[in-house]
């Protein structure tokens, strides 16, 4: 006979899963700078990712209140240090805007020279960090080796690597040295081949794709809902690039053409994808540094040309005439121009004395982690750092 | 290696100062924490890549404090983020260095006139041994702060028992002239 | 359409906005607080007008009142326009845009942060770029700077505060105001 009892089958917990909430910064070694998320994660899924910033806010704004115009001018260079030619072109074009100061056309070829010069060093950062974060450590030292060169030429002008301080308001503070175009002609020459080779390295690469590809999708409508602007907005499929839509300074002269995402389209560069993914923004990254070694070759034959009038000449000044303090007349501007993380405005309040009243910058990266909690609901930490290194946020612009 | 390779007709014992061989073991192999927060966070980060390359002194940047013993504050450090760089102090372990880099970090930089939300030096929030000034230093800048850290490791006499302190840490600042020296604290500067 | 086109047009459905005259720079167009929202939908909701992106929204302080100033763009039809509501000093609140453009939250955190402006109906209103224990509003002209925080003093020791400086420049003019005129009376002592 047997005792056997029945065995019951123990009764199943239903499993619950817990919400974790995780500190991913300030100091972290993905996020772009001191950059601190609040993420809310269902184990590896994220459910929010709340940006939390201002560990690098310096009151620049309130600084500019007690400054006069022309002594701003290496603020503006650690606002975004990336691109601090283009930065100061923000600032300089603003403030002649408001006091209706012309610039030369030397100076005017001058900057669109540098500021192309700078942009492309920027991007290549930000492709190198972007890859860097994926895992991939050594397409970052070829960018950095290229962007070596690119200092080198801006040290050779101005005698500083990262922060320039070259423009003024009305020109810009020196003349060319006498080797530069050659140097620049060099670099335009040495820059398409090497771009390729990166290419070859990391664009065409399976795991970067998978990594990169329908990450983070921005749609258009919100896009421009949230304000996305430069390279982010163009990704999403927005064909809106300042340099070419509302010109300033010599861009309406100039050729180029403007990179838009085309994620999904199978004949496009990102066949795997969907329009506004992180790959779409890499891309258009990628394209654009080849339209800023188009823009710079046109820029060095116009210098060329200009070379060669008398050094006498009317059009061969480099500074126009400004007041040591600018007093301008009592009214508001907001002047934007493209940088290479989008458009950088400057609002400018002057009550007629030589300090504005009030100065307000407006940057790309300042919208892109507005966008930001919006895009990363449910997907996984990993992905929140390719979101990250895709919108090329760089802090001190997000906090002034 | 190169100096001893293949140098000796028989088997060998070195003798050699033990605080020698421990500081020279420490001074060649820095691992400092990856801590960049503004500008001169981008000179880190091209000193330690390509043309200015750190890892051939022996240096290689660590993600977590916990592996690091140099802290190089690379950067403006608002108040927000003082805590967090004293945490990051607090976690490491000794024997650990600091080396401020750049104008901000030394002495709040530009922002320390108009700023309300700039510390004015980041040695009033963690004990620094090395200053490097420049807005941004270069990195050959930064390489001499390294040289100079490594005498001072040099100066460091780890072994004696206390009660007989080895030569006190000073701090240095890189480049400046010998003639200038730093008033003391509590002295007013000179008015002008 | 340009600017007057616009105001114009605006001015059959609200009658209360009035164009801000100026010496230099943009046009603006001014509006009540009371009618902003109404005024900001119809910007943007209206095909004629169709002002799809928030360019900029800032908070600003001349003194006297607060001003929010909006600057609005149309991919559309390639037109700007600024819109600015002024507030009164004591009680500046205006309702917020977040629902129109959701680029706006930032912008309104900010000036919340900065110059204490009050966005009614904004989700989430707390300071965005100051730690969340920070006491008062740094944007705003009369805004005293704190003397230390959490224990870290503001300046360095000896260092000059913005007061300091006002003082040594008065000072100095008032020398240099007294000498003139005593070389000026030595003069008509000398002359007469």
């Amino acid at each position: 006979m047997s005792d056997a009892v029945p065995v019951q089958a123990p009764e199943v917990p239903r499993v619950r899963s817990e919400e974790m909430v995780l500190s991913m910064g300030p100091h972290h070694p993905s996020t772009h700078g001191v950059l601190r998320l609040e993420l809310t994660t269902d184990g590896e899924v994220v459910v929010s990712a709340r940006p939390d910033i201002g560990y690098l806010h310096r009151a620049i704004e309130k600084i500019a209140e007690h400054l006069e115009y022309r002594q701003f001018m290496p603020y503006t260079d650690r606002v975004d240090y990336l691109c601090a030619m283009n930065s100061n072109h923000a600032y300089a074009l603003a403030v002649e805007k408001l006091a209706g100061i012309t610039v030369p056309p030397r100076a005017e070829l001058i900057r669109v020279l540098m500021a192309e010069l700078n942009r492309i060093s920027s991007h290549l950062i930000c492709l190198g960090a972007l890859a860097m974060d994926m895992g991939a450590f050594t397409p970052f030292l070829h960018g950095i080796i290229h962007r070596e060169k690119v200092n080198d030429l801006f040290e050779s002008v101005c005698g500083a690597r990262l922060t320039y301080n070259y423009l003024t308001l009305g020109g810009v503070a020196a003349e060319l040295p006498p080797a530069f175009l050659d140097q620049c002609e060099a670099f335009s020459e040495y820059l398409p081949p090497q771009m390729q080779e990166f290419n070859d390295l990391i664009t065409g690469n399976s795991i970067f794709q998978e990594r990169l590809c329908k990450v983070g999708v921005v749609p258009p409508d919100r896009a421009v809902s949230h304000g996305l602007v430069g390279p982010n907005l163009r990704a999403s499929g927005v064909r809106w690039d300042l340099r070419k839509h509302e010109p300033y300074s010599l861009y309406g002269q100039l050729e180029f053409d403007v990179p838009v995402g085309d994620g999904g389209d199978p004949k496009g560069s990102n066949p795997g994808g969907r329009l506004g993914d992180a790959f779409d923004r890499y891309v258009v990254r990628v394209k654009e540094v080849a339209e800023s070694v188009k823009i710079v070759r046109q820029g060095v034959k116009r210098l060329r040309e200009n070379d060669k009038l008398p050094e006498s000449h009317e059009d061969r000044k480099i500074q126009a005439k400004t007041p040591l303090r600018l007093k301008p007349k009592p009214g508001e501007v907001y002047m934007r121009s493209e940088n290479p993380r989008g458009e950088t405005g400057y609002y400018i309040v002057s009550d007629g004395s030589e300090k504005p009243l009030r100065l307000k910058i407006r940057t790309g990266s300042f919208s892109a982690l507005n966008c930001f909690e919006e895009i990363t609901r449910g997907l996984l930490i990993s992905d929140v750092v390719a979101v990250i290194g895709s919108f090329d946020i760089v802090l001190p612009e997000v906090d002034r | 290696m190169g100096l001893l390779l293949n140098r000796f007709p028989e088997d060998n014992v070195i003798l050699a100062d033990a605080d020698a061989v421990l500081n020279l073991s420490r001074e060649h192999s820095l691992w400092y924490l990856l801590f960049a927060t503004a500008c001169c966070g981008i000179e880190l980060m091209q000193w330690g890549a390509s043309r200015y390359d750190s890892d051939r002194f022996g240096m290689i940047p660590r993600a977590t404090p916990r592996q690091a013993d140099l802290l190089i504050v690379a950067g403006t450090i608002t108040y927000k983020m003082a805590s967090r760089v004293q945490r990051l102090y607090a976690q490491m372990p000794e024997p650990k260095w600091v080396l401020s880099m750049g104008s901000c970090a030394n002495c709040g930089g530009p922002f320390s006139k108009y700023s309300y939300s700039v510390v004015r030096g980041v040695d009033k929030i963690v004990p620094v041994t090395v200053y490097v000034p420049g807005c941004p230093p270069r990195p050959e800048a930064l390489i001499e702060g390294i040289f100079k850290l490594r005498e001072i490791i040099h100066q460091d006499r780890v072994l004696r028992k206390e009660g007989r302190p080895g030569p006190p840490r000073e701090t240095v600042v890189v480049g400046a002239p010998a003639a200038c020296a730093a008033p003391a604290a509590g002295e007013k500067p000179a008015q002008g | 359409m340009d600017f007057e086109a616009l105001t114009a047009r605006l001015k059959t459905r609200f009658p209360e906005v009035e164009a801000q005259a100026a010496q230099a720079g943009d046009p603006v167009l001014r509006v009540p607080p009371a009618r902003s929202l109404e005024l900001l939908r119809a910007l943007r909701e209206t095909p004629e007008f169709g002002f799809d992106s928030l360019a900029c929204l800032s908070g600003a302080d001349t003194g006297k009142e607060l001003w929010v100033v909006y600057h609005l763009h149309s991919f559309e039809h390639r037109h700007r326009l600024a819109v600015k509501v002024v507030l009164p000093r004591e009680k500046p609140e205006v309702e917020s845009v977040v629902k129109l453009w959701a680029g706006a939250e930032f912008f309104e955190r900010e000036a919340y942060d900065l110059y204490g402006i009050v966005f009614k109906n904004h989700p989430v209103l707390r300071r965005l770029l100051l730690p969340f224990d920070w006491a008062g509003w740094p944007g705003r002209k009369d805004y005293v700077y704190p003397e230390e925080y959490q224990g870290v003093p503001l300046r360095r020791e000896g260092q000059y505060t913005v007061e300091d400086v006002a003082k040594s420049v008065a000072a100095r003019e008032a020398r240099d105001k007294e000498l003139q005129a005593r070389v000026a009376a030595e003069k008509r002592g000398g002359a007469g």
